[in-house]
């Protein structure tokens, strides 16, 4: 089913942890379990085993472990080792080690997070996410201390999501900080928080977080099932896992939403949609999405509702235009003539004089250019960009006009389909615009306008056959809901908003994501 | 019994689109001269009145399809012969709304282009929505109603705003009494579009809201009813009756005079396309209602199956129907005073009968030995 | 199996586009856009003459793609043949591309033609679909559509637009040429009790001087285009010409008129005040007599003053009495003049007929038959009520003593 690629794969029953299937214990012997561990680890030069002695007479083992660069070497410092080495009580070699341990545990080291491990795997995966572990000679459990701190980003303006007025932060690698940019912003108890480990190499956390009471308990429950169902190796990034919980693999759609904003976040949380988080990278997902989230920014929110509405409709627009631009010059020009107003006609048979290309063929040929410009733009040194832009704007807008290859209707045609695909606020909705850009321009170019609504209303129905965790994707235009109208075309100001509709925004909370029945009475 | 449900907006909004769907194309009631948008109007009230039917055996068997209760009520063969004469039925019923298409598209955008691929490319465009199910076709439905009725409305401006409306061509209304008019109203417009609704009589048992079918279905039949009338009126009161009964496309050629400011104008296209709107839903309409009838009747459980072959049987249908469009618009004519009457009326009618003398006596018998319980 | 669908569709698509389809596929560069389609009537090699106006578009655009600016913007050719279409062909011998017919402007129909019968000529215009309902039909004035048609014209680039706009403003400004549709005139043609109108062109100054790029250099040109007259049309044949006033008084009655100059009598002073029409609006009735039918005319004027060249006073409510009671008058004379034209011509251009058959369709049906005798004897009643709405930037003129 699943395209096999990884080598890994096959030890994934060695390698897999489950938390209860294979406990291993933990040894009493210390020199065991170092050897044990230097075993496991091989040549690692990171990993630091400490020995130390402490007690009235220095007599008892202790060992302090972490892996370097992933602890904070101050905290392991001044809160471990300085704590170990104090003299404690009168403890010797002859204490019951159970003492010891708990005396370690409870008095000695002044860390906040202090937790007791007793499964080796359990004990390897807690050295390898950054804490520092106390083993005693003579006792089988071990303390681990929360000691993380590894160079992280710091909080910055976002990149890609960027907004004239509204909150500057983004979300960062780090699954922590970026839990705590939504939980600072929502101090209510409903917030929930669960975290996951996928991936059986990675071992990566994955959290999602919820408003217990908005977010419907089926839509938990789903998240959750398709998270345990994942079975891989490694997540990376959002788009990773997006890849295993989406509900519909061969669409170019879509089907969650993702950001690098926690107010968006937040907002969507208290629309009752649940937000996944995963560590190492910036941008969460949202589930469930519909086609019309894509085109919402959260600063619609923070301005004037009348312009938001412009905006907003404006991005229809936008999105419309990089979607159809070329296709309908395409097929006015080489079927529809006649729906041209005269001058313009002339105007353009004029520029196509000399012209050696069918419209088609020149149209396919700025695009396929255009694309290459683009991702050459993203892919190539920072240092070398001047260039590029250079010789495209050359090659484009001067070089082929000239040398008649291409008419300047055409030009100006790309050049507004490319603005416009920048224009879209998502840059995972521009996608399928740009893939279905290609088909439609094939459409228009074998039936004119014909072909075209054809595939638009192909379209429309593949839209209307997707589902993200069970919403209908283009819920609330079909299903129609009145209500959900309020703020999606629109936005109506909050005041009229409640006039309008009884309820808050039902897009999410009528979902049924079990019942494959969505609620339609419209 | 039926899985995949549609709301009963969505179903309004099929119903409208079938029924503007090739009427808009071609016009109907035109027997009636200048009163044809009388005509129908008084269909209206005649296509309310078949619904009323369908929704009759609708109430008493609300999980079947017409080849269900066929079924039931006549015997298993008896019923399944009937219900089989219904499978072709639809099937030509798709194939001559492929085959408007067809001409529409030849005599208008794409005239060079051999009509086997314009149809072609519809009915696998068709065969398409069709695999992903009722549910999705009606919802495109509910997107694209809304579309047809903006591009309507703004169609409806441009013939105010450009003066073409001129109502004294539709006057003298009933120039020659209610005779034609009625004429036209039992040979034509009550047939086309509403007797076609028989195909919903396949579809009805999607409906979830049971409750609101019947208001659903009136106010649609009335809503598109007046809308056919309102263009009909338009088409008049621009070109007047004479090149109304001589266009193959009355409201094309209408469009093609509107003339704004030298901007908006050659908008037949547009209307074109909105033409194709209208015929798409209505030919899925029957195609989909031959798959749930052959599913029924031949008890298929995998409908998916059936829907490429179908596509070319209707494909290859619409080709051979008729050697040119006016002798398919004139056949037209014909299988509207014989085939349609038959399947849309006489069956249903016959049904309605035989169910209700049958309720008669089972009540007749609940009543004496008080066991039974209903049909 | 629904991708597998969708598949088959693009393949096919694709294949369409790149190999075998597109059998309507026409790039703008093979055709060629004809501005005015003329008709004229010969009696050798068939039974008509079209000539069509093809336009060269980079001559008209300009810039760079302008071959050194020495062809013309457009072209005439003419060909002749026993249906339109034949001769239509035969055009396309003679012109590189393919033609295109979707942006006609101008229907020209020469005089000569005209006046043998129109009747067949618009059957290719309603039935081919390239062929629109918006062109203009224009008469040729004593003169054949090819040689209006062949004459360049300074301003507009191409003559057919000028013929077009030539025949709006005169329209619009003087009252005195109407531009009608292809679509009304065809319909005018089948309806009962109406009869189609159209405006003339004709032209001033020889007209082979006009044809070369030199008539358009120079200040003077030698040759012009002029919007004149209406054709009063009956049974498909120009059965009469009728100019200026005569002209207006019939548009005044099938209220096609958006601006008119009449000049009136100012106190002693003939023929010195001019005063401009801003606004006709014209209804009539058919009501019964004791015989026939009849028409009442009801016309609402709305008018200012534009140019006083004697002593009055305009700001004087006696004064615009007066002027009202003036223009009342002759606008009632224009319309009694036309209507005696089209009677003379047994013409009902104004649709009498059919404002009969509208409102008294009994009445209609007794008369329809013998509408021909009927409508010379119509009685029609006329009644006029101007309004004088403005006197312009000054009360009174400067010559007052």
């Amino acid at each position: 089913m699943k395209f096999d690629w990884n080598p890994f794969h096959k030890k994934k029953q060695e390698t897999r942890s489950g938390n209860s299937q294979k406990e291993l214990p933990i040894s009493d012997d210390l020199s065991q379990n170092i050897k044990r561990l230097s075993d496991e680890f091989g040549d690692n030069s990171e990993i630091i085993i400490r020995e130390l002695n402490t007690g009235m007479k220095k007599d008892i083992r202790v060992v302090s472990i972490y892996m370097d660069g992933l602890v904070d070497q101050t905290l392991v410092n001044e809160f471990i080792l300085e704590s170990l080495k104090l003299n404690h009580s009168d403890f010797d070699k002859n204490t019951p080690k159970k003492d010891v341990f708990n005396e370690l545990r409870m008095n000695a080291l002044t860390l906040s997070n202090v937790k007791v491990i007793n499964d080796w795997d359990q004990l390897v995966l807690t050295i390898l996410s950054g804490s520092t572990l106390v083993m005693i000679d003579g006792w089988n459990e071990v303390l681990s201390g929360e000691t993380q701190g590894w160079e992280e980003r710091a909080i910055q303006e976002p990149t890609s999501q960027t907004v004239v007025r509204g909150p500057k932060d983004s979300f960062t690698e780090s699954l922590k900080v970026n839990v705590t940019l939504i939980r600072k912003r929502i101090k209510n108890v409903n917030l929930r928080v669960e975290t996951f480990q996928i991936g059986t190499v990675s071992r990566t956390n994955i959290s999602i977080m919820y408003m217990k009471g908005i977010a419907k308990d089926d839509l938990i429950q789903e998240v959750k099932r398709r998270l345990e169902k994942i079975d891989t190796d490694s997540i990376i990034e959002s788009g990773n896992l997006e890849e295993f919980i989406q509900d519909h693999t061969s669409t170019p759609f879509p089907q969650l939403v993702n950001s690098e904003r926690p107010d968006a976040a937040v907002g969507n949380l208290l629309d009752g949609r649940v937000v996944i988080l995963v560590d190492g990278t910036p941008f969460v997902l949202i589930a469930p999405a519909t086609f019309f989230q894509f085109f919402q920014s959260p600063e619609d929110y923070y301005q004037r509702a009348d312009i938001a509405t412009l905006l907003r409709l404006l991005r229809f627009f936008v999105f419309f235009l990089s979607l159809f631009a070329p296709s309908i010059y395409i097929a006015l020009t080489t079927y529809h003539q006649e729906m041209l107003p005269f001058p313009l006609l002339i105007n353009l048979a004029a520029q196509r004089e000399g012209v050696p290309f069918p419209a088609f063929v020149e149209a396919l040929i700025m695009e396929v250019t255009f694309e290459i410009l683009r991702e050459a733009g993203v892919r190539m040194p920072r240092a070398v960009g001047q260039a590029v832009s250079i010789v495209g704007a050359i090659v484009i807008g001067e070089a082929a006009v000239q040398a008649g290859i291409i008419s300047p209707a055409m030009v100006i045609v790309v050049g507004i389909t490319a603005i416009s695909s920048f224009a879209v606020p998502s840059f995972s909705i521009a996608i399928p615009a740009r893939i279905l850009r290609f088909l439609l321009m094939v459409s228009a170019a074998t039936a004119g306008f014909y072909g075209m609504i054809l595939l638009v209303i192909m379209m429309a129905a593949h839209m209307n056959s997707l589902r993200s965790f069970g919403v209908p994707y283009l819920e609330p235009l079909s299903p129609f809901n009145l209500a959900a109208q309020a703020d999606t075309f629109v936005r109506l100001p909050p005041k009229v908003k409640q006039k309008f509709t009884f309820k808050r925004d039902n897009t999410v909370n009528t979902a049924n994501p079990l019942n494959k029945e969505g609620d339609s009475n419209g | 019994m039926v899985k995949e449900k549609i709301s009963s907006g969505q179903f309004f909004a099929l119903l409208n689109l079938f029924v503007f769907g090739t009427i808009l194309v071609v016009g109907s009631g035109l027997d009636a001269k200048k009163d044809a948008w009388i005509a129908i109007f008084i269909g209206i009230f005649g296509g309310i009145l078949l619904f009323m039917i369908y929704y009759y055996l609708y109430k008493l068997y609300p999980d079947l399809s017409l080849i269900g209760y066929s079924q039931k009520l006549l015997g298993k063969y008896i019923g399944g012969f009937i219900g089989l004469l219904y499978i072709p039925f639809l099937i030509y019923a798709a194939a001559r709304d492929l085959r408007d298409v067809g001409g529409l598209i030849g005599a208008t955008v794409l005239s060079q282009t051999p009509s086997l691929f314009v149809s072609g490319l519809m009915i696998f465009s068709i065969a398409y929505v069709l695999y992903k199910g009722m549910e999705v076709l009606a919802r495109t439905a509910e997107i694209f109603w809304g579309l047809v009725i903006i591009l309507s409305m703004l169609g409806s401006l441009f013939f105010f705003l450009s003066g073409l409306i001129n109502i004294k061509q539709v006057l003298p209304v009933l120039e020659f009494g209610w005779e034609p008019v009625i004429q036209a109203v039992y040979t034509q417009t009550i047939m086309f579009p509403f007797g076609e609704m028989v195909a919903f009589a396949f579809l009805l048992p999607y409906i979830n809201n049971r409750k609101k079918v019947l208001k659903t279905g009136i106010s649609g039949i009335l809503v598109s009813g007046i809308l056919i009338t309102y263009s009909t009126f338009i088409n008049l009161t621009v070109l007047g009756v004479d090149v109304v009964t001589r266009s193959q496309f009355p409201l094309l050629s209408a469009i093609q005079g509107i003339e704004i400011m030298e901007l908006i104008e050659h908008l037949d296209v547009i209307a074109v396309l909105t033409l194709v709107i209208g015929v798409f839903f209505k030919t899925a309409v029957f195609y989909y209602a031959a798959i749930v009838a052959m599913a029924d009747l031949f008890k298929v459980e995998k409908k998916e199956k059936l829907i490429f072959p179908t596509a070319i049987v209707i494909l290859y249908t619409s080709i051979i129907i008729a050697d040119n469009f006016p002798a398919h618009l004139d056949e037209g004519k014909f299988a509207l005073i014989t085939i349609f009457p038959l399947f849309a009326v006489g069956f249903p009618m016959l049904y309605c009968l035989i169910a209700f003398i049958k309720e008669k006596a089972s009540k007749h018998k609940h009543g004496r030995t008080n066991k039974n319980t209903s049909v | 199996m629904a991708k597998r669908l969708l598949v088959v569709f693009l393949m096919l698509a694709v294949v369409c586009a790149l190999l075998t389809g597109c059998w309507d596929r026409k790039e703008m560069d093979d055709f060629s856009i004809v501005a005015a389609l003329g008709i004229d009537k010969v009696e050798d090699e068939g039974r008509y003459e079209v000539t069509i106006e093809l336009i060269n578009p980079p001559e008209v655009v300009g810039g760079k793609e302008a071959a050194s600016g020495r062809s013309s913007t457009t072209t005439i050719y003419s060909a002749k043949g026993d249906t339109l279409v034949s001769a239509i062909r035969r055009i396309s011998q003679q012109t590189p591309r393919e033609t295109f017919f979707p942006y006609t402007q101008v229907i020209i129909i020469g005089e000569e033609l005209a006046r043998s019968g129109i009747e067949d000529i618009f059957d290719l215009l309603e039935r081919n679909q390239e062929f629109r309902s918006t062109p203009r039909v224009l008469i040729a004035k004593d003169n054949t559509a090819k040689n209006t048609l062949s004459i360049l014209s300074p301003l507009e680039k191409i003559p057919a637009e000028k013929l077009l706009k030539t025949s709006k403003v005169s329209g619009e400004s003087l009252g005195e040429t109407i531009s009608v549709k292809v679509l009304e005139f065809g319909r005018k043609f089948t309806s009962e009790g109406i009869e189609p109108l159209a405006s003339g062109v004709s032209i001033i100054g020889q007209s082979e001087d006009g044809q070369s790029q030199s008539n358009i250099e120079q200040t003077t040109p030698n040759s012009l285009i002029k919007s004149e007259g209406v054709a009063l049309f009956k049974k498909g044949k120009l059965v009469r010409w009728v100019d200026r006033e005569e002209a207006r008084g019939i548009l005044y009655v099938i209220n096609k008129i958006d601006r008119a100059i009449v000049t009136l009598d100012c106190n002693q002073k003939t023929k010195a005040l001019s005063i401009s029409v801003t606004d006709t609006r014209t209804t009539f009735r058919a009501f019964k007599t004791e015989r026939t039918p009849a028409i009442d005319i009801h016309v609402k004027q709305e008018a200012e003053v534009e140019e006083v060249l004697c002593e009055m006073d305009v700001a004087d409510r006696h004064s615009i009495l007066d002027i009202e009671k003036q223009l009342e008058e002759k606008t009632k004379q224009e319309i009694e003049k036309a209507i005696e034209i089209a009677k003379e011509e047994n013409s009902d251009v104004f649709g009498f007929g059919e404002a009969i058959n509208r409102e008294r369709p009994k009445a209609w049906r007794d008369i329809k038959k013998n509408y021909e005798e009927i409508f010379p004897e119509l009685e029609v009643n006329i009644q006029v009520d101007a309004y004088v709405i403005k006197t312009g930037m000054r009360k009174e003129t400067y010559r007052r003593e």
